[in-house]
């Protein structure tokens, strides 16, 4: 257990690292945030002003280490444009992300494994089809559409709900919305999929032949063994509910990470870049590592499958 | 000759979900093949007198756009580019992440650590960041964002491919493969892989449908395809101004996505089904 | 398959329904949502300055539009476009090198103390130091060599050399409070400035952007509506979405064509009368064997584009047609220069002499989203273009790409847009030298201009300077330095019953701003 534990921190470790260096060299190729900051007509020597108070002045890998060891103190800088401490930003708008993050998933969740569960119960109906076909067409609608039909029909045209302000609940429904059906026709799918397989098994046709009521079968027999699929598939989208998280907190200004990170990203904020990345990476990995313990948990045939 | 049309055609007889998903690929493939002989007007050019005509006008029967250039044909000129990008993307990602999930599943130790934290490594890295440094490094075309949208998602593949592999790899015929000696490339292509078919066509024909998205996202940032290229993504980006008044704009697209990705949903349940029916 | 496309396609109708139809002549719907007294007057921008409010690290917009709420700088320019006194009372010229402003008595900070001249002197200090002049506006200042008060009201400022335009350099140098400035420092100040304008600032929400106002209790010029809360909304549909749904009650940067409709709502259309001139530079320093090298070439380009349809039909006249760098109410604007005729004609044939009959094929680095109808005017020149055969691709380049090029002086293509900016100071020559060999790394360099660009930077004869100016406007349109599009200024929307709205130093001027009803 406690090895487990080291192996798991070191991997984290390494992979900090990695992303870290990734970045960086990235980040480099990406451009010259002295440029950004001088304003609208700078001169050489403004620039060159600009370069030696941020540091930019120095080598690459003079500014590489210089970063590394005070990463290793977590101390990522200040941001380029606001002097704040570049972690502290990128933490102050973890909440906003954590809150849209569970709260859409639990919208998924909520929706995606009854309609799952229902499609695949008897996949071969006319009906399911629909529901399926349904789905996948669901798949194809890219988030931000979906955000402005909401907000069009839910905030224009009714006036049930703001789609702005953050601090009143009522606003935090249309975004939790939008960033949900990114994932849920997705884990729909998959649990439909598992469940179908599982209804086609010998122990199933037994426990039914048996006299086990349907319901039973189903939430008790063949839901387990769609999961672990889907808690994979939840793992693996994780870090791009990150990504989409971008463009449903710039359409509803919501305090996220997203928001500050494609900010950073079109101002090339360097330190804050990199704190956000850092921020990311833990909680990608912690989601996953949680992902993975679940798996094993619900399925002990992947044991061996970690180190 | 008719034998091996029969042969061919008997899969289809089988599953009608099969036979229809197959004949509306038949359907877009014919689209793609002749989007240039079927586009009424030119893409590009538009006639500002005709400006937001509505669906159904005489010329334009799914209407026209911001500047009067005829929608049909606009997305039928972003038919090849929407599905070329969501392809290129979608076998690169399998192509990557099908042979390293392998791998990780075939080898202990290093190897699979490796790719593991290279899988972990991607994952995390917010795919925001690498599209706009790619775009500013590498431009924009159709190379670099179908490979950008690749070597993002490829774990996705990874992943399911590696979980897989190891429950196969448990069974009785690999198990027995291995013991009598077989080479390590056949026994991850010659028993493995056909062993993965199954949940590779499902996480394919979904992520196709996720490429789709991904393109009108980066599009949506300003990070999609060149200037003036009608990319499905691109139309719905650039419609999202006109929603009130030109709502067409949003649909038409909009329904392309949505019934190109059921038409390759019908496709992938079919072969699904297909193979369960052999097995 | 064929049932389940006909049910999409209603569900997808049923969406047009509930979104298209009648929206525009609905009640705007979220009324609801604002208090009912003392509601806070709620405006979107495009964007937020980025060091917040440290108003010297960058000029002119998007700082702008929310430093002037805060803070006032000495001069500032009128609904001409005139640079006239704000915080002082007066200014004038005693010699080449010597200017006198008096200041406004009895202007308070809003920490309560006073404004005066020693403030400013300080203020000033510190903007020509070492520190003060690695900022942009502080570089502005350059010229300064020391800045005295004579008394509490009396400023006087020495330059190393003859500076015509310092009081229009003055308008973005902003009174930050200077004991707040020094305790603080510049990244506390940033978070908490204090100024003597019309607002200070209760909560910058950097956690979404948005900032929160209340009415400056010393102010010298009080607000009738004591709340502001001010929301970077980037994407233009969430800015349409949030107005119609009135959420907003001030808004940038709508598209003209559906002004029409907001109007018939009550509400009303401001454009900033300070505009820029959009346009495509040439690249002929580095690009010396290609088309536009030739000047005929960039005539025939300029004579090619119909430039009066772009602005009729797709900006609904909102932004008109260029004639030169500068707009009519900017200093040194030329009056007796018109917009080139659309005249594809004389293209071919000026395209004929220079040996490109034919045409050619070109491409054009574009930042997109700076201003509305961006993409559709990128369209319709290319149609226009390629009816004299020259071919314009557009390539999309992200705005840190483009201006890594622009400081390098490398430019991968032999065009790209390039604004003339008169900003900040109303006065054509600025543009004028990013367009000539005094640029550090120019793209397009003509030495015979370099000597007059360098006198009219001196003349200290109002008169004399404008003869100069608008000869060089004559000059660079022989030249056709870039190719011209349209006059183009911001535009704010502005809900119904709200009266007294006014953009002046291209800032809305919100304490002006009273409800009605």
């Amino acid at each position: 257990m406690l090895r487990g534990l080291a192996q798991r921190t070191a991997r984290l470790l390494i992979l900090l690292l990695g992303v870290n260096a990734l970045l960086f060299i990235a980040l480099g190729l990406a451009g010259d945030p002295a440029l950004m900051l001088a304003g609208e007509d700078p001169t050489p020597e403004l620039l060159e002003r600009i370069r030696a108070e941020y540091g930019l002045d120095l080598p690459a890998w003079q500014r590489y280490l210089a970063q590394l060891g005070r990463m290793a103190q977590l101390d990522f800088g200040v941001s380029i444009y606001t002097g704040q401490p570049a972690l502290k930003m990128a933490l102050e708008q973890l909440p906003g992300t954590l809150l849209m993050a569970v709260l859409s998933m639990a919208l998924t969740l909520i929706t995606a494994i009854p309609a799952g569960v229902w499609i695949g119960q008897r996949p071969e109906a006319a009906s399911r089809r629909f529901g399926a076909a349904l789905t996948a067409a669901a798949q194809g609608i890219p988030g931000f559409v979906m955000a402005l039909v909401l907000i069009q029909v839910f905030v224009v045209r009714l006036g049930w709900l703001p789609s702005l302000g953050y601090d009143q609940p009522a606003a935090w429904i249309l975004p939790s919305i939008s960033l949900g059906f990114f994932l849920a026709p997705k884990l729909c799918r998959v649990v439909s999929a598992g469940v179908a397989e599982a209804m086609r098994e010998d122990y199933i046709r037994t426990a039914r032949a048996n006299g086990a009521s349907m319901r039973f079968i189903l939430w008790r027999e063949a839901l387990p063994a769609a999961l672990p699929a889907a808690v994979a598939l939840i793992g693996a989208q994780f870090a791009f509910l990150v990504s989409g998280v971008v463009l449903i907190e710039t359409l509803f200004l919501w305090p996220g990470i997203g928001l500050l990170l494609l900010h950073s990203a079109q101002q090339l904020d360097f330190p804050v870049l990199q704190a956000i990345c850092f921020v990311v990476a833990a909680l990608v990995f912690a989601v996953n590592s949680l992902a993975d313990a679940l798996l094993r948990l619900i399925d002990p045939r992947l044991r061996p499958a970690t180190q | 000759m008719t034998r091996i049309t029969a042969r061919l055609l008997a899969p289809l007889k089988a599953s009608p979900q099969l036979a229809l998903g197959a004949s509306a690929l038949l359907g877009w493939a014919l689209l793609l093949a002749l989007s240039g002989v079927l586009q009424t007007h030119d893409p590009q050019l538009g006639d500002l007198a005709e400006r937001f005509a509505p669906m159904g006008t005489a010329d334009h029967w799914l209407g026209t756009d911001n500047l009067g250039r005829d929608l049909w044909s606009r997305v039928l000129s972003g038919l090849p580019w929407s599905v070329g990008v969501a392809t290129v993307a979608c076998m690169l990602a399998l192509l990557l992440g099908g042979a390293l999930g392998m791998c990780a599943a075939h080898y202990q130790g290093y190897p699979r650590a490796i790719i593991n934290q290279l899988v972990d490594a991607t994952l995390s890295f917010p795919g925001l960041v690498a599209a706009i440094i790619i775009v500013a490094v590498a431009g924009r075309g159709f190379w670099p964002l179908s490979v950008t949208l690749g070597l993002l998602s490829w774990p996705v593949f990874a992943r399911v491919v590696y979980a897989e592999s190891l429950r196969l790899l448990a069974q009785d015929y690999v198990t027995a493969a291995r013991v009598m000696a077989v080479s390590t490339p056949r026994i991850l292509l010659g028993h493995l892989l056909p062993g993965l078919r199954p949940v590779l066509a499902v996480v394919f024909t979904f992520h196709f449908a996720d490429m789709l998205v991904a393109e009108s996202a980066l599009s949506f940032l300003g990070l999609g395809a060149p200037l003036g290229v009608p990319t499905w993504g691109a139309l719905l980006q650039e419609s999202r101004d006109f929603l009130i008044v030109a709502p067409w704009l949003m649909i038409v697209p909009a329904a392309a996505i949505a019934l190109l990705v059921v038409s390759i949903h019908l496709l992938g349940d079919g072969l699904s089904a297909l193979d369960r029916a052999r097995r | 398959m064929t049932s389940a496309a006909r049910v999409l396609g209603m569900a997808l109708t049923a969406f047009a329904v509930a979104c298209g139809d009648s929206a525009m002549d609905q009640a705007p719907g979220a009324a609801r949502h604002q208090l009912a007294d003392e509601a806070p007057l709620r405006m979107a921008v495009t964007l937020m300055p980025a060091s917040f409010g440290d108003p010297f690290r960058t000029l002119g917009v998007p700082g702008d539009w929310v430093w002037r709420q805060i803070f006032d700088p000495l001069t500032e320019s009128d609904d001409e476009g005139r640079i006239v006194p704000l915080l002082a009372e007066s200014f004038e010229n005693l010699d080449p090198h010597t200017w006198r402003f008096v200041l406004r008595d009895g202007v308070r900070y809003a920490n309560g103390r006073p404004f005066n001249a020693f403030s400013a002197k300080e203020v000033f200090d510190w903007l020509v130091s070492d520190e003060g002049r690695a900022t942009v506006v502080g570089w502005e200042m350059r010229r300064v060599s020391e800045v005295e008060a004579a008394d509490a009201r009396t400023l006087i400022f020495t330059t190393w050399e003859p500076d015509p335009v310092l009081p229009n350099r003055l308008t973005s140098a902003m009174m930050v409070e200077p004991q707040a400035w020094r305790e603080l420092g510049r990244q506390g100040f940033s978070r908490a400035p204090v100024g003597t304008g019309s607002y200070q600032l209760t909560d910058w929400q950097n956690r979404n952007g948005a900032m929160v106002l209340a009415a400056n209790p010393y102010a010298w010029r009080p607000p009738a509506i004591s709340r502001v809360e001010i929301y970077p909304l980037r994407d233009h549909a969430s800015r349409l979405q949030a107005t119609l749904s009135g959420q907003l009650d001030i808004t940038m940067s709508l598209r003209p064509e559906q002004l029409d409709a907001f109007r018939a709502r009550g509400f009303t259309v401001h454009a900033d009368i300070l505009r820029q001139i959009l346009a495509f530079a040439f690249d002929v320093s580095g690009h010396p064997d290609s088309p536009v090298a030739d000047v005929r070439v960039r005539q025939a380009l300029n004579y090619a584009i119909d430039r009066k349809a772009i602005s009729e039909d797709i900006l609904q006249g909102f932004a008109p047609p260029a004639s030169q760098g500068s707009a009519p109410n900017v200093f040194g604007h030329n009056p007796r220069i018109k917009p080139y005729p659309y005249d594809p004609d004389k293209a071919r044939a000026l395209l004929a002499e220079a040996g490109y009959p034919q045409g050619f094929s070109t491409e054009v680095q574009v930042v997109t989203g700076t201003y509305p109808n961006d993409l559709e005017i990128f369209a319709r020149l290319q149609q226009d273009l390629a009816a004299v055969g020259v071919e314009m691709a557009f390539r999309r380049v992200l705005f840190s790409d483009w201006i890594r090029q622009f400081f390098q002086g490398v430019w991968r293509t032999e065009m790209f847009t390039l604004a003339w900016n008169t900003a900040p100071h109303n006065d054509a020559l600025r543009p004028m030298e990013q367009y000539s060999c005094l640029k550090a790394r120019p793209f397009f360099c003509d030495e015979t201009l370099s000597e007059k660009l360098v006198a009219a930077g001196r003349e200290m004869d109002t008169r004399q300077r404008e003869v100069l100016l608008q000869e060089l406007a004559l000059d660079y349109r022989q030249l056709a330095a870039s190719l011209l599009l349209l006059e183009y200024g911001h535009m704010w929307v502005v809900g119904p019953r709200l009266s007294g709205f006014r953009v002046r130093t291209r800032a809305p001027q919100l304490y002006r701003v009273e409800r009605t009803g």
